[in-house]
């Protein structure tokens, strides 16, 4: 039989063309399960390994690992990095052929890290508050205890310059520890606390200086406090280092003024003009009021006694000060003072209504003994004998 | 005739799915994510928007994986539309922390130069109290004193306006607000010496 093709007949399928149909389908059917059969026994790279890994690094960079265990931080990063790259090099090979093993290690190694880093960042994070908050307090408070000192004490200029730096930086500590910056928090205190702490030192060096003395001051404070209790009479007792005047009567204490001194107040005076107020034993040798004395109302002591005379010469012999230097004199307690400065020639400075009441416990003769400190040194009228004061003429 | 017609069809539309179905990473959009987070880092997006910053590149990294997640599969099922969209949040992230930086960092600028601004007119403030203060001899010890102290502050703001000319606007801050919180101190130390002065006369 012969096929009439027209134009548009499709012709009707032959028998051998079936069989081709059959075979391709075949052919496909075989192909696409060969394909599922090889992606069902392929490597499955490790997805939700890897999601975790990622999770992690994000944790620790929100709990500001970046900040607080950078290091800790970069390794996991880069171990991430190390998964990503192995299991992009995997997918390169033939499906049947992958094997996510180093992917999955890095993974882990990533999770490991990241965990480590976050732990690490939040207990860095709480430590350094903690350090920083307490190093502010302790660097505070320390100030807190020097400053007066500071304010009081004649101190080389370099050394209040630290001072003041250190208080600059305890507030920039103070200023980075608000916006939860601990890590500069800790380091500007630390700046700080070595400066003050500096400072401090330069202070308690002078003071150290200042109190080797300390002996000879307990000797005569105990010995005046015992002349007022066994004379049932008044003395002065003037403390230099708390800038405070006692009156004793009968050996007790009844009454007590702030004192202003001279500017260099710090060390026993040594020659005219040092600005320095004398420590010894002495006695009021002239009571001064009215047109008297400039300074309201005024007590003037015997200074210089025979052991300053004996020191200035000593020092004078060891050319520690100059050969044509004087003792000075005139050295007096008296009126006008409450400035709050260090102010004086080298007197003590007492507020005027003070002045009044001292002036009137006190009369020509009355003992006045001036010590650096009486830190330390009991005040008790003691066992010691009383002596007799000074050089000059006793009353 | 007919069926070698119909085999190489067959062929031709398998070859086509395979193909077709080979979809293509997003590369050029990976890329331009991954300069807008540089970008977002040069502009210290990492220091004055962290948050965002931390977002953007969680978003980075979670497309980089999904992009490995696809490769893995067979070409035929393929599908980098999940990576684009991360991608896309990525980008807009980064683009955001940039912006976020840049507003926080112009504020912390502009507040530093306030300060430093103020501190200026403190510094003279003080001096001009000193020059009032009492000078005789009460007084020239402590002034003494408080100018020792000026110097430091005055060598605390030279550093404040080195960090400002550096671009370390949170370190000229921090400086710029203590030094302004001594030289507070310094003039109330001064104004009380002068009322006294002045309380007496």
């Amino acid at each position: 039989m012969q096929w009439h093709y027209s134009r548009y007949a499709t012709p009707p399928p032959t028998k051998t063309s079936k069989n081709w149909f059959l075979i391709v389908n075949l052919v496909l059917a075989v192909t696409l399960s060969v394909i599922s059969i090889i992606i069902e026994l392929s490597a499955k790279p490790p997805v939700t390994r890897y999601d975790e890994a990622r999770k992690a690094v994000a944790q620790a960079r929100s709990l500001q690992a970046n900040i607080y265990a950078p290091e800790l931080l970069l390794t996991a990063d880069l171990y991430l990095e190390q998964a990503r790259q192995a299991w992009a090099s995997e997918n390169k090979r033939w499906i049947y052929r992958r094997d996510f093993n180093r992917t999955a290690q890095y993974a882990q190694k990533t999770i490991d890290a990241a965990e480590h880093a976050a732990m690490r960042a939040t207990t860095v994070r709480d430590s350094l508050r903690w350090v920083a908050s307490t190093g502010i307090s302790l660097v505070k408070k320390r100030i807190d205890e020097i400053r007066p000192q500071f304010k009081d004490m004649p101190i080389d200029t370099y050394v209040r310059q630290k001072f003041a730096l250190g208080e600059i930086f305890i507030m920039e500590s103070e200023e980075a520890f608000k916006r939860g910056d601990y890590r500069r928090a800790v380091a500007r205190y630390q700046v700080a606390a070595a400066k003050i702490g500096s400072a401090g030192d330069e202070v308690l060096q002078i003071l150290d200086g200042y109190f080797v003395n300390t002996a000879k001051w307990r000797k005569w404070v105990q010995e005046t406090i015992h002349w007022s209790a066994e004379n049932d009479d008044i003395v002065l007792l003037v403390d230099k280092l708390a800038h405070i005047c006692h009156v004793y009567k009968a050996g007790t204490e009844i009454a007590k003024f702030p004192v202003e001194l001279g500017p260099n107040w710090l060390g026993h005076k040594r020659q005219r003009g040092d600005g320095a107020t004398p420590e010894g034993r002495y006695r009021i040798k002239k009571k001064k009021a009215n047109r008297q004395t400039v300074y309201y109302k005024a007590l003037e002591i015997d200074y210089p006694n025979a052991e300053d005379w004996a020191q200035f010469n000593a020092a004078k012999r060891r050319g520690d000060i100059a050969a044509r230097a004087s003792i000075g004199g005139l050295i007096e307690v008296h009126g006008d003072g409450g400035k709050g400065a260090n102010w004086t020639a080298g007197c003590v400075a007492l507020r005027n209504s003070d002045m009044d009441k001292i002036y009137e416990m006190t009369k020509v003769g009355t003992p006045i003994t001036i010590v650096g400190s009486l830190r330390g040194i009991s005040t008790n009228p003691g066992r010691t004998q009383a002596v007799q004061y000074g050089s000059s003429p006793k009353p | 005739m007919k069926v070698k017609a119909l085999v190489t069809v067959l062929v031709v539309v398998f070859a086509m799915a395979l193909m077709l179905g080979c979809a293509k990473v997003p590369q050029q959009e990976l890329d331009a994510a991954k300069a807008a987070l540089d970008a977002a880092k040069a502009g210290e997006a990492d220091r004055y928007a962290p948050e965002v910053y931390n977002a953007a590149k969680d978003s980075l990294n979670a497309a980089l994986a999904e992009v490995e997640k696809q490769n893995s599969k067979f070409a035929l099922f393929r599908s980098f539309k999940r990576v684009k969209d991360l991608v896309a949040k990525a980008t807009t992230a980064a683009n955001d922390a940039k912006d976020q930086a840049a507003v926080n960092k112009e504020k912390t600028r502009v507040e530093a130069e306030g300060l430093m601004a103020q501190a200026a007119p403190a510094v003279e403030n003080v001096k001009k109290l000193m020059k009032k203060a009492p000078r005789g001899k009460e007084g020239k010890a402590a002034l003494e004193a408080i100018g020792s102290e000026l110097a430091a502050v005055e060598a605390s703001l030279a550093e404040a306006n080195t960090a400002m000319t550096n671009g370390d606007f949170l370190t000229a801050r921090d400086k710029a607000q203590a030094n302004l919180q001594k030289l507070t101190g310094l003039a109330d130390e001064l104004q009380q010496a002068i009322d006294k002065k002045y309380g007496r006369k």
